[in-house]
């Protein structure tokens, strides 16, 4: 069992948390207010020139784009259960029923994957309502995604939306990992590390496109060649394994010293 | 802990002959400072071991090393069959009640110890019922763990270590928090998991009083090195007793009786004295020699006299 019990574990453990509730909320009402911010502009049925400029579909298509924004300040948000288990001793715990370091913090690492991705899922389905409410839902005129994304858009927009999410949950398992380092390098000490995220994503915000998390978090809106789908996943899946990586390695390194 | 229930199942499976810890001159240095100095321990299945000294002194990075969490710097040894030197990150399955407990706080107990106790997968559905039943605590209690008074989390945080009879638990000072009826009823429990459910047991407190009444050994650590090793049960601490005698005892006459032997007197009224034989032998003798005896009782205060013999010189 050791793994996926360790995994149901740590999963429940962040989704009942009343950060993750109020994280869900707010993201929730922010999408919902920033689509009917932009209904006064929407044209329902043919406009004027013969075309929909907005539609339900890009309505729904851009809020999950704009959603890269919250995952990439997700630790923040919800806070690092690596600092909380080496500062309260429960890493020995979890440990010894996982029977291995490695599945232990394998479990957090998958789990900060699915609270992100399952969170997203729910919202996705909600502002898929709300967009389709809001305006009409036509494919056709889904508005101006990423060359890779134009074709999907308009012929089938709810893969287009699944690829987002499941990329995005990513990002939201990256920074988690991101954090689970800084945890690990700061000894637990939970108040250090959210400095040093916010230092981190700072950084990373001035890289070049490529390497840039918030344009590789806008998978749709920005238009670069470099911007596709398995680059973008390939960027995510990298810096995940990385990070997890090291921090693997620095607890090892801690442990042994 | 009010109840006593069945115990199903048996602890997880290992040698009973072979002892669950066996470490030998066990170290570790951080740096310049060295903070466990040749440190030897056993402890053996149905056994309660204590480990006590001042804070600082060595014992949490000792129950690091023997939990796996950490590799000693020197020294050799198993703990449940695992060489504590090995590299590899393979990690025993024992209880352990940490001294920071922490839980999932927006759930019950129950679905806190279900979540715990399916990361294994080897406990049946009864598993955490039995064992909160078993701290004393409500199984069908459905308030979030959240509003648990510090008593009640340091049950739960035991249900979390005795939970799928493991052969090996380790309790870090299982008795913060709680009331003294708590701490009676903590007393019992660890020593009816060493004497009936054949656990092996170690345990670290401050309160030297409940260590000697439950423990079979107390390893005094000081300095990082175990200073001395007590036996609160053996023959000479058991066979300590104080007697409050009237004011008008013969302690003369009591000091020259066969078979006792005055070692100290806290003034007229109470004596301390070594019973050679049997406790009830004694009383009747004292009694036939007309010896006043307003209340007797064993002397508790052996282990606290070592502690301070060791830890303040």
């Amino acid at each position: 069992m050791g793994g996926l019990g360790a995994l149901r574990h740590e999963a429940v453990r962040l989704t009942s948390r009343w950060r993750y509730i109020l994280a869900a909320l707010v993201m929730m009402i922010v999408g919902i207010l920033s689509m009917i911010s932009r209904q006064d502009g929407l044209v329902t049925g043919p406009g004027t020139n013969g075309f929909v400029p907005y539609s339900g579909a890009m309505l729904w298509l851009s809020e999950l784009d704009g959603a890269g924004i919250f995952f990439l300040i997700w630790p923040l948000i919800i806070g690092g259960t690596l600092a909380e288990d080496l500062e309260s001793g429960l890493a020995s715990l979890l440990i010894t029923r996982s029977g291995s370091r490695w599945r232990w913090l394998g479990a957090k690492c998958s789990a900060a994957y699915v609270s992100s991705t399952a969170l997203l899922l729910v919202l996705s389905a909600v502002w898929l309502i709300v967009a389709a409410l809001l305006a009409p839902w036509d494919p056709t005129y889904a508005g101006a995604v990423v060359a890779w994304g134009s074709q999907l858009a308009t012929s089938a927009p709810l893969v287009l939306g699944l690829i987002v999410v499941l990329i995005l949950g990513l990002a939201g398992a990256t920074t988690s990992a991101m954090t689970m380092l800084l945890a690990a390098l700061g000894a637990g000490r939970t108040t250090s590390q959210v400095g040093a995220t916010v230092a981190y994503l700072g950084l990373m915000i001035f890289m070049p496109g490529p390497m840039n998390p918030s344009d590789r978090a806008s998978m749709l809106s920005v238009f670069a060649e470099w911007a596709t789908p398995l680059t973008t996943v390939c960027y995510w899946v990298c810096a995940f394994g990385f990070t997890a990586g090291i921090t693997y390695i620095l607890l090892r390194v801690r442990e042994n010293r | 802990m009010s109840e006593t229930i069945q115990n199903t199942q048996t602890p997880t499976a290992f040698p009973v002959a072979a002892p669950l810890v066996d470490v030998r001159g066990v170290g570790k240095v951080y740096g310049p400072k060295t903070v466990l100095d040749d440190v030897s321990m056993t402890v053996r299945s149905g056994e309660v071991v204590g480990l006590v000294g001042p804070n600082g002194a060595g014992k949490t990075t000792l129950i690091r090393i023997l939990s796996g969490m950490s590799r000693p710097s020197r020294g050799e040894g198993m703990v449940l069959g695992r060489d504590i030197t090995s590299t590899t990150g393979h990690v025993p399955f024992m209880g352990l009640m940490v001294e920071r407990p922490m839980f999932i706080e927006t759930l019950s107990a129950r679905r806190n110890l279900e979540l715990l106790f399916g990361i294994r997968g080897a406990a049946d559905g009864s598993t955490a019922r039995d064992v909160l039943r078993r701290v004393g605590l409500d199984p069908s209690e459905r308030k979030a763990v959240r509003t648990y008074s510090l008593g009640m989390r340091q049950r739960l945080s035991l249900a979390q270590a005795i939970g799928e009879n493991p052969s090996l638990v380790v309790l870090d000072e299982p008795t913060n928090g709680l009331d003294p009826q708590g701490i009676i009823e903590m007393r019992d429990l660890v020593r009816e998991l060493a004497d009936r459910d054949g656990m092996g047991v170690l345990l670290t407190s401050h309160l030297l009083a409940e260590v000697g009444a439950v423990c079979d050994r107390v390893i005094l650590i000081h300095k990082g090195r175990a200073q001395r090793v007590f036996s609160p049960n053996d023959a000479d601490a058991r066979s300590l007793m104080v007697l409050e005698v009237a004011a008008s005892a013969d302690l003369d006459r009591v000091a020259a009786m066969g078979g006792l032997e005055v070692v100290g007197s806290d003034g007229p009224l109470r004596v301390r004295i070594r019973v050679r034989e049997s406790v009830p032998d004694a009383v009747r003798a004292l009694v036939h020699a007309g010896v006043g005896i307003e209340a007797i009782h064993r002397d508790d205060s052996g282990l606290e006299r070592a502690y301070m013999e060791t830890v303040g010189a």
